[in-house]
Order: C-alpha cells, then sequence, then structure tokens
C-alpha cells in the first residue's frame, strides 16, 4: 500500500510540474465571487449547495477526460486505490494540495455485504484553495452553507463517468 | 521582524477592506507573544500599546499567528493569518477553466441576453477586483515599509499600476499594450493578445457579440472603483492576424475623472 501511495504521489508531483498555472488567490477569490451570486440569486443556502453540487457534478464530468489524457492511469482495481488517486493525484494536479485520507472505521459503515469493503473513505482538506479568504458570517454558518460544496459534486461527476 | 497584517474578504458581506488592515503593522512589536489568551474574539487591539495584560481578553495578533500559545476559534481564524500565507499559491489552469465555463453557462442560465451575460460575468469580476485590489495594496504597503506605503492618485499611474501590477496577478504576466483612445479623451484600452483565462472558451456564431473577458473587465472595474476612478470598463474581442483572441479591455473614465484630473494637473 504504502509503495503504492508513493508512487501516485510521484505521479501527482509530476503531472503537477507540467501543468500551466493560474494565481491561486485569483481562482479563490472568483469562487467566493461565485458564491456571493449565488446566494443572492438563491436566497435559500441549502438550494446554493445544491447548485454548487451541480455544477461541481457538471465540472466533474468533463473534467474526468482531462484528468485521464494528462495521468494515464488504468483503471482503479479496488475503491482503497481509488481514494489514492483521488488524494494523492487528482487534488494534486488540480489545486495543488493533497487531502489526508482516511477510512472510517468498519464498525461504523452500514453493513452492505454487497459492497466491497472499504466502501467510504474521508478526504480532510488542510488548506483549502477555495476557502483561503473566505470566512462565513453566523447566519451563513447557521443556514447551513458548505461552502466548498462543489468539489463534492466534482468528485461524483469525475467517479461517475469511470464508474 | 515583519510586521503581520490580516485580509479577508467574507463572501456574502459587501465588499470592504478591513479597516484593522492598513493599521495593524503598528502593533508589531509592543505586545508579548505567549501571554495565555483565551479564545478569540474577532476585534483586533486598536491601540498598539495596550499592555500584555491587557490582551488577556484580546488576544494580539501575533498570539495567534504563533502556534501553539494559543487556538485561534475557527471565525478568528482568517483575520489573523499571515498576509502571505498564500503568496504565489498556484492552482491548474484547467481546473480555472473549468470553473470558468461553470460559471459562465450558470450566468448563461440566468440571463436572456448577450448584454445581461457579460454584465453578470463582468459583477463577477468586480466582486474579485476589488479584493484583488486591497490584497495587491496590503502587499505593497508590507514591502514598501510601513512609513512610506503608496497609492496612485493620478490617472496615468493607476493605469499602469493595473496594466502591471493587477495583471501580473491575476495572469502572471502584464498586459500587452495600454493606449489612449484616439476616438475620446476619456478612453483608454488595455489589450491582451492571448487572455489565458478565456482560451479554451469558444464563443458561438449566434453570440458573436459575447466575450467572456468580461469577466477581467470586471476585475478592471472593481480595481479601478476602489482606487476612486469609476470607470465604464467593457471587453471586445479584436483579432488581428497573429492572434486571433485578441482582446482589449476598453475603460471610459466617468466624467468626473476627468474633472479630477484637469485640476490635479494645473
Amino acid at each position: 500500500m504504502s509503495s503504492g501511495s508513493k508512487q501516485y504521489k510521484a505521479i501527482g508531483d509530476d503531472v503537477w510540474k507540467r501543468t500551466d498555472k493560474v494565481n491561486a488567490e485569483l481562482f479563490t477569490l472568483t469562487y467566493g465571487a461565485l458564491v456571493v451570486q449565488l446566494i443572492k440569486d438563491y436566497e435559500d443556502y441549502g438550494e446554493v449547495n445544491k447548485q454548487l453540487e451541480k455544477m461541481g457534478y457538471n465540472m466533474g464530468t468533463r473534467l474526468i477526460e482531462d484528468f485521464l489524457a494528462r495521468t494515464g492511469l488504468q483503471r482503479c482495481s479496488s475503491f482503497a486505490e481509488t481514494a489514492e488517486v483521488i488524494s494523492k493525484v487528482a487534488f494534486k494536479t488540480f489545486l495543488n494540495i493533497t487531502p489526508t485520507l482516511s477510512f472510517p472505521p468498519a464498525s461504523a459503515q452500514p453493513s452492505n455485504p454487497s459492497l466491497p469493503q472499504p466502501s467510504e473513505f474521508i478526504l480532510t482538506l488542510d488548506d483549502n484553495p477555495l476557502a483561503e479568504f473566505a470566512d462565513l458570517p453566523r447566519d451563513a454558518k447557521e443556514g447551513g452553507l458548505w461552502f466548498s460544496n462543489v468539489l463534492c459534486g466534482v468528485i461524483r461527476g469525475a467517479l461517475e463517468m469511470v464508474s | 521582524m515583519q510586521s503581520s497584517t490580516a485580509f479577508a474578504a467574507p463572501p456574502p458581506a459587501p465588499p470592504s477592506i478591513p479597516s484593522s488592515s492598513s493599521t495593524s503593522a503598528r502593533y508589531s512589536s509592543s505586545i508579548g507573544i505567549g501571554a495565555p489568551s483565551s479564545a478569540g474574539p474577532s476585534t483586533q487591539p486598536r491601540d498598539s500599546r495596550i499592555p500584555s495584560s491587557a490582551s488577556s481578553h484580546v488576544p494580539s495578533l501575533q498570539q495567534q499567528l504563533f502556534k501553539g500559545t494559543s487556538i485561534p476559534t475557527p471565525s478568528a481564524g482568517i483575520l489573523d493569518r499571515s498576509l502571505n500565507r498564500t503568496k504565489g499559491a498556484e492552482v491548474a489552469l484547467n481546473a480555472f477553466a473549468f470553473m470558468l465555463s461553470e460559471i459562465v453557462s450558470y450566468s448563461q442560465t440566468r440571463s436572456d441576453s448577450v448584454l445581461d451575460l457579460e454584465k453578470r460575468l463582468s459583477s463577477l469580476g468586480y466582486e474579485a477586483g476589488t479584493r484583488i485590489l486591497s490584497l495587491i495594496l496590503l502587499r505593497n504597503t508590507q514591502a514598501a515599509g510601513v512609513k512610506d506605503p503608496k497609492r496612485e492618485h493620478r490617472l496615468i499611474p493607476i493605469l499602469q499600476f493595473v496594466h502591471t501590477h493587477v495583471y501580473k496577478f491575476c495572469f502572471g504576466k502584464a498586459a500587452d499594450g495600454l493606449e489612449k483612445s484616439v476616438e475620446g479623451e476619456d478612453e483608454y484600452m488595455l489589450s491582451m493578445n492571448q487572455p489565458p483565462l478565456t482560451q479554451h472558451i469558444s464563443i458561438p456564431k449566434d453570440m458573436s457579440q459575447l466575450s467572456c473577458e468580461a469577466f477581467t473587465a470586471g476585475i478592471v472595474e472593481g480595481v479601478l472603483d476602489g482606487l476612486d476612478v469609476p470607470a465604464r470598463v467593457t471587453a471586445h474581442t479584436v483579432p488581428n492576424d497573429q492572434y486571433p483572441q485578441r482582446t482589449v479591455i476598453l475603460i471610459k473614465l466617468d466624467r468626473r475623472v476627468m474633472d479630477r484630473e484637469e485640476v490635479l494637473g494645473k
């Protein structure tokens, strides 16, 4: 496992070196402006979350193609491997971060024998380039705005495309 | 040691330069490090000469910056982080391109005409632009030293500032040209031969009026407005043989600016 994860890290670093880049702060501020715009348009945090997820999904379905073309990775054999790839290669190549990967304890999972173990994983973002300058006001926090919900959509869309 | 300044752009709030930022450099050295502090309120000490005993309820910037002396609550954390933490950080251009494409398509569903769409894009850019301005100015102040903060007030230096600094910040290089329009006294043009943000966007034929660089125009407008140079900024694709995507940002200055320039020029 550890040699595999090192290998993915190397792939991620390598691809990152070859990509064109843009200022992360511009990216952050643009995303912030987008979220503000969505809040103005929908006036409901739940709807904003949904819309962000949808936009993420749209991105993910197209982003996966770009990702596969750049990395040339083969199909993942296990879900754990998928998790490694997302954390070490995908996040690295697009956002230059490597979220910490953890698996919830087996007891916490709903017992579904048809799913191979592990069937869940958690990505913890230590640095979030989307929310670098963002400080949610209290009503947004209490209203349940998920600021970086777009990432969930991206992952869902991308994974769906490779089933 | 270098003083630290704080910056925040809380998205759902109206754009603002944190009032503490311009003066925060003054609280650099007089407050002791390591005094125990309770959970941080988001206000910062106004007076640099607060004795360290008084900071038991108002944690100093340094206490919050140096991890271990206190743990800022999540809500207080952002103002107290180092300004340069993300300086030079980068994300992949394609990540930005994907986001911009979603922004454009979302804006399109929400608008009924090309003009409306451009307006929406530009207002997004405006939001980003005002924040970019305060970020750049704060960093410049920090770099130039507290004693000699600099902020342009004349038109030409301001335009050069946009041409060089703002473009460099956003796109990694200065704009390719800054010209004065021959048609109007109050019109200036910023041109970019290959705008990096929208290079992956192709405009359908029936929307040939559209230029997604309206977003960049919004950034420029936000920056100019922040420097008290209100202007109407629009983007136009003006291809030439060499650069099919060459884009010109047209800046039409407010009458007020021209009047002021006239007075200042005397």
